[in-house]
């Protein structure tokens, strides 16, 4: 039993290194490539993004565990193209922003170090991860900051979550009322381009008899 | 065991009017504790010791040795009490132990359960290119694999799965939708890739949600529960799990409608252009046609046919 508590201790160390190491999701990236995410979500809804990236090393053949120097440039756009957030990170990092209008918002992420030409073949591996509205909420902090118990932190996990399926569904009713926007639209140009080109064939065939008749006549054909 | 069979239940697709088969559920925005952990590390999957995470609670979790349950310990018999002055003292020190043990290994579960998780990403796919995507899981783990495309051509993709011995254990072209559930069967770095490369000018809009594991307690101290949930606790999990319903639900309508906005977008614009192009057309056509007519009966050569002079 003695040992046991050792090796469970020593099994925790193991689960934490490799937590740290095996970070998710990955994708590698080009050296001048840019990486382009769509966040969907309604206004006022925070989203976190972690990433960690590799570089990889020619010598070893794989990708060092991690690299100090690496930077990444993190930009966020808002659904009117105006930039939420534009800024340098290292090679690990952390960027935050809440959306003030709803819609699409861009995330972009692009190295901007040179180093990797020299020593990694332009290959960069970046662990990356979103988390968008309520999923930004760290419960176990939330419950030792306020002291709560474990119903009233199922409590504060359920009022979140239905804030966040209320915003949605705002955000839902605009978006459908600019889609029957777009659709009467169309509706109203299909109506009057086909009245429109009726009337242009109309007037053209007229005019085209008018100019074969005068023409005709006057080379006495008619 | 109530734990993943609600977890897979949460995964009900909604029936299509018809009756016909259900939609598959791309759109899944998963609760917090599905995802990888609020603040902690990314949902990755290294080793993990112990029982995996789906025994978590809600499940009372019987603790071994019934005699060590912390609550159970005192109120003994007065008859053992004296003869087991000593056996007392140790097993209060193995109940520390263990306390200490279950500790420790309800920290190691949580950090398992933190990493079970998922991603999901909207994405653009240029033509004739293909992004892929890598995550390491153990072995035994059950992955979900949902995609959409939102915009973009025929609103179709080819998608491929790789486990980490290079064998493709799924291959589809040019889908529109689809849901991949999987069991791995051997630990290492599985690859997902979306292909555009049939397509020549349309760049298409992907979304994709990668689903791992099963959702893992709200504190990571519920691993050590003893008791069973009351009625209160049972109900608020029961309204947690149909909240992600719901929220799974928004997400697949809102992926749709994104889509047949897109769609309604596409075709105003295209009924612009084509009023505009069609116009031109038929005044090149018909002037065309007058001079064409008119050159006809208009002599050229002194002395040839024709009716006029």
């Amino acid at each position: 039993m003695a040992g046991g508590g050792a090796a469970l201790r020593a099994a925790v160390a193991a689960v934490v290194l490799a937590a740290w190491s095996a970070h998710g999701l990955y994708f590698h990236i080009g050296e001048t490539e840019k990486r382009c995410f769509i966040e969907e979500i309604p206004d006022e809804t925070m989203v976190i993004g972690n990433y960690r990236t590799q570089l990889w090393d020619k010598q070893s053949e794989s990708f060092l565990p991690s690299t100090p120097g690496l930077g990444m440039h993190v930009e966020v756009k808002d659904p009117d193209g105006k930039v939420v957030l534009s800024r340098q990170y290292g090679s690990e990092g952390r960027f935050t922003f809440t959306s003030h209008t709803p819609g699409e918002h861009q995330i972009c992420l692009h190295s901007n170090s040179t180093r990797m030409a020299l020593f990694a073949g332009g290959k960069l591996r970046v662990h990356l991860d979103i988390q968008v509205g309520e999923h930004t909420n760290n419960y176990p902090e939330i419950a030792a900051k306020d002291k709560l118990t474990e119903l009233q932190l199922r409590a504060r996990q359920l009022l979140d979550q239905v804030e966040q399926i209320q915003k949605e569904q705002n955000y839902q009713r605009y978006r459908e009322e600019r889609f029957r926007m777009t659709s009467e639209s169309t509706n109203q140009r299909v109506l009057w381009w086909s009245i429109a080109q009726t009337i242009i064939l109309i007037l053209t065939g007229i005019w085209q008899m008018r100019h074969l008749k005068s023409f005709f006549e006057a080379k006495k054909l008619v | 065991m109530t734990s993943r069979s609600r977890a897979d239940g949460i995964r009900t697709l909604p029936r299509r009017p018809d009756g016909s088969a259900p939609l598959p559920l791309p759109g899944v925005r998963p609760s917090a504790p599905r995802r990888s952990g609020p603040g902690g590390p990314g949902g990755g999957q290294g080793p993990c010791p112990g029982p995996p995470p789906a025994e978590a609670p809600p499940v009372p979790v019987p603790v071994p040795g019934g005699r060590h349950v912390r609550r159970g310990g005192a109120g003994r018999g007065g008859a053992e009490r004296s003869a087991a002055g000593m056996r007392a003292g140790m097993r209060a020190r193995m109940r520390a132990r263990m306390r200490a043990g279950m500790r420790a290994l309800a920290l190691a579960l949580a950090l398992c359960a933190l990493r079970a998780g998922g991603t999901e990403l909207t994405f653009e796919l240029p033509d004739s290119d293909k992004q892929c995507f890598h995550q390491e899981l153990e072995r035994g783990l059950k992955f979900t694999l949902d995609y959409q495309v939102i915009t973009g051509g025929h609103y179709d993709v080819d998608c491929y799965v790789e486990d980490p011995n290079g064998r493709t254990i799924y291959k589809e072209t040019k889908k529109q939708y689809d849901s991949f559930p999987h069991r791995t069967e051997v630990k290492g770095v599985y690859t997902f890739c979306f292909s555009n490369e049939f397509s020549t000018f349309s760049h298409k809009t992907v979304y994709f949600d990668f689903q791992v594991g099963d959702e893992p307690p709200i504190l990571p101290d519920m691993s050590n529960r003893v008791t069973a949930l009351t009625q209160m606790e049972s109900a608020c999990v029961t309204i947690h799990e149909a909240l992600n319903t719901v929220i799974d639900s928004q997400t697949h309508y809102r992926l749709r409608e994104a889509q047949d906005r897109s769609r309604a977008e596409d075709l105003n614009g295209r009924v612009s252009y084509w009023s505009v192009g069609e116009t031109l057309i038929l005044f090149v056509v018909s002037i065309g046609q007058v001079m064409l007519l008119k050159s006809f009966f208009t002599e050229k050569r002194p002395g040839s046919g024709g009716a006029g002079t």
